[in-house]
């Protein structure tokens, strides 16, 4: 250690006089201050400039600061129409992809879990889901549910469920709930893999000590299996809220938002269309606060309740 | 109380060149303890998994009080098992481990924890109840493992390595323990160890197995006297037996080992062939003194205490022999010592296959501690 010091000192190193302790600090700072720069830059600068939106009217141009209107954008909030339906059917969206995609997610981990032939293979393509880009799920869904050609439409016809394919992407809220259908499909791997994960951290011997204790398949999942994976099914669900909160590319690419004007709009997407559609960015910073916060506290919430919890 | 019986049962594990048990037929006598010693891999823990239904047999039949249980599924087998990793259920206290079987029985909250309470009060831990498992320590949890078994009084115990996690003190008053309750429960106790003292401490018998085979099966003092093969013979000991290779001949009528610089005179031992064979001795078999006059001299290369006895090690030659150093001498390395064999503690085997060769003189019985030495 002595030696080490010295040689610091013969090479004119400038922390070297400082303690170990605190010449590793200052290294930390040191390289810290690069992506701290980046930080301010891409995340302070937009948060302060939007907040500052929400308090000025149109500008000269869109997206510039206007006139100081005080809390008038906010107070929007309450008599607006539409924004109370983004937000009905931004739960509309939320609940069933939270319940469902966490039940079928749950329940696909645990067929996974079981050992049978081709489980490998299985367990691969079960991510295909997740790894498609939006966009190519949106127009793989455009043509299986399409009204003249889709596949699907002809599937139920073949099967003589219905005389003529029915229109999928048209109805209200039905058109809502196909939206929902898709993003359960597309997200519920994540969530199947989350609970796999979980599984491998559950000991063998732990199943197969509850069998010899007498426990059927049933008890072991109730009284075992399924008190291991609280933590994970609430972090699950909460995932999968903060994702759904932030759905936006199959509404776009799939019904712009319609049918009717606003029947597939959720807070997101409407605070996209006031915002770069109507380029009304005062309101439109507004609506993008309020699913911020909302997505900040579900994640406080992931992060500091449970995460302990999770990785014990 | 059960009897059970492996009938000509064979394990394979796909993918696995060699069997992880070799055909085996065994009989786990009616509430007796039973050890099944051996080295890592030797398939121990593959034949209590097929007792308790979690491994299904490859092919054979497993009877319990005669009846086949081959088929019938862990849930429905009337045995307990506790675990080397314990395998207690992570997110129920103590006191809902021990009593998860209980409640799978239908027995109400309140029976089911007086019986907790009993069981508890046997193991010693009454204060631990409310802990979960990861609050515990190794040996609290080995102790929930076990009051978890107990409290169904099963029939058969199957305890896999339960305190081969735990330091060495504790590893003695378990012992003990487990002797204590096996006795109180008089069920069939079946332990799976790779740890000799665990069977000469608890067991009345003993399953020797390596390499997916049963070596010996016989009381523990018969498998330290009288070792089945070369393996159990090295296995066996506080100390490692020493072999030496070498061939018996009949001279002038009398029967004599060699194997150049060391030599026993056999005569008087029948049932012994002439021609080449190991011979082996464990320490308390071979016995030195002063050199002056011996026939068979040797020179100390090393000395061992294992308290409270003190072990030397002597060659004669390129042979070498560990010998147990009686109270009043003292030897030290480069000594020069006399070295004579006792002769009722040699054990011959053949020199090819390894196997015991019996020799019609054995005595039914002779306790290492008799030996004068
Ligand atoms: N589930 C399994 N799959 C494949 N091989 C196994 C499995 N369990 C044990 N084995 C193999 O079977 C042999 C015996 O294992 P085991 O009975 O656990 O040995 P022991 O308990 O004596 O240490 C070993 O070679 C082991 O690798
Ligand atoms: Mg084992």
């Amino acid at each position: 250690m002595a030696s080490g010091v010295a040689t610091a000192r013969t090479m004119g190193n400038r922390f070297s006089r400082l303690s170990i302790r605190r010449e590793s600090q200052a290294y930390a700072l040191l390289f810290l201050v690069p992506t701290a720069l980046l930080f301010v830059g891409l995340v302070g600068y937009p948060v302060l400039y939007s907040l500052l939106l929400t308090v000025s009217g149109r500008g000269a141009a869109p997206g510039q600061l206007g006139a100081f209107v005080g809390l008038a954008n906010w107070a929007r909030i309450a008599s607006d129409p539409i924004f109370s339906q983004a937000v009905v059917q931004t739960l509309m969206y939320v609940i069933p992809a939270a319940v469902l995609g966490v039940l079928v997610g749950l329940g696909v981990a645990l067929v996974l879990n079981e050992r049978f032939p081709g489980r490998r293979i299985v367990r691969a393509a079960l991510l295909i889901p997740w790894a498609l880009p939006p966009v190519v799920v949106a127009a793989m869904f455009q043509w299986f549910l399409d009204s003249r050609r889709g596949l699907l439409g002809q599937w139920l016809v073949n099967a003589g469920l219905v005389d003529q394919s029915p229109i999928f992407l048209g109805g209200v809220p039905g058109t809502l709930y196909m939206l929902t259908a898709i993003h359960i499909w597309k997200t519920m791997p994540l969530l199947a893999l989350m609970f796999l994960v979980a599984l491998q951290y559950l000991p063998n011997e732990t199943i197969q000590a509850a069998r010899i204790d007498g426990a059927s398949r049933w008890r072991r999942f109730r009284y075992v299996v399924l008190p291991f994976l609280r933590p994970t099914i609430v972090a699950a669900i909460i995932i999968q809220v903060l994702i759904t909160v932030q759905l936006f590319d199959l509404i776009f690419a799939l019904t712009g938002g319609g049918p009717g004007r606003y029947s597939t709009y959720n807070v997101y997407f409407y605070t996209f269309k006031t915002t770069f559609e109507q380029t009304d960015f005062g309101y439109g910073a507004v609506l993008a606060y309020i699913v911020t916060g909302f997505v900040v506290v579900l994640a406080l919430l992931l992060t500091r309740g449970r995460a302990r919890s999770i990785l014990s | 109380m059960a009897e059970v019986r492996l009938d000509r049962v064979v394990k394979r594990y796909p993918g696995l060149a060699a069997d992880a048990v070799q055909e085996t037929s065994l009989t786990f006598e009616d509430g007796l303890f039973t050890c099944i010693l051996g080295p890592s891999g030797s398939g121990k823990s593959t034949i209590l998994k097929l007792l308790a239904g979690i491994e299904e047999v490859t092919s054979g039949r497993i009877l319990m009080d005669g009846a086949d249980i081959t088929n019938v599924t862990p849930e429905r087998r009337d045995v307990a098992m506790v675990f080397q990793s314990y395998a207690l259920y992570p997110n129920m206290n103590a006191r809902d481990n021990i009593a998860f079987p209980l409640m799978l029985r239908g027995l109400g909250r309140q029976e089911r924890y007086r019986h907790v309470e009993e069981v508890a009060e046997m193991l010693g831990i009454r204060g631990l109840l409310d802990r979960q498992p990861r609050a515990l320590s190794g040996g609290e949890r080995q102790r929930v493992a076990l009051g978890r078994a107990i409290v169904r009084s099963p029939k058969v115990f199957l305890l896999d390595e339960p305190i081969s996690n735990l330091d060495a003190n504790l590893r003695a008053t378990t012992r003990e323990e487990l002797k204590r309750i096996h006795q109180r429960l008089g069920a069939t106790f079946i332990y799976v160890t790779h740890d000799q003292d665990d069977a000469e401490a608890m067991s009345d018998r003993v399953v020797l197995m390596a390499r997916g085979s049963v070596q010996q099966y016989d009381t523990p003092t018969a498998i330290y006297r009288r070792p089945a093969n070369r393996f159990v013979a090295s296995f066996v000991g506080r100390l490692p037996m020493s072999f030496v290779r070498g061939e018996i001949r009949e001279e002038e009528g009398r029967l004599r080992f060699d194997s150049g610089p060391v030599w026993v005179d056999l005569a008087g031992r029948r049932g012994l062939p002439a021609g080449p064979v190991v011979v082996g001795v464990r320490p308390e078999g071979v016995t030195i003194s002063s050199s002056r006059g011996a026939p068979m001299v040797g020179k100390v290369t090393l000395t061992e205490v294992v308290a409270p006895d003190l072990y030397a090690t002597v060659s004669v030659g390129d042979v070498s022999l560990r010998a147990r150093v009686p109270g009043e001498h003292v030897v030290g390395v480069g000594d020069e010592v006399g070295v004579t064999f006792v002769r009722s503690l040699l054990h011959f085997f053949d020199a090819t296959s390894g196997e015991r060769i019996v020799v019609e003189d054995e005595p039914a019985t002779v306790r290492s501690w008799d030996v004068a030495v």
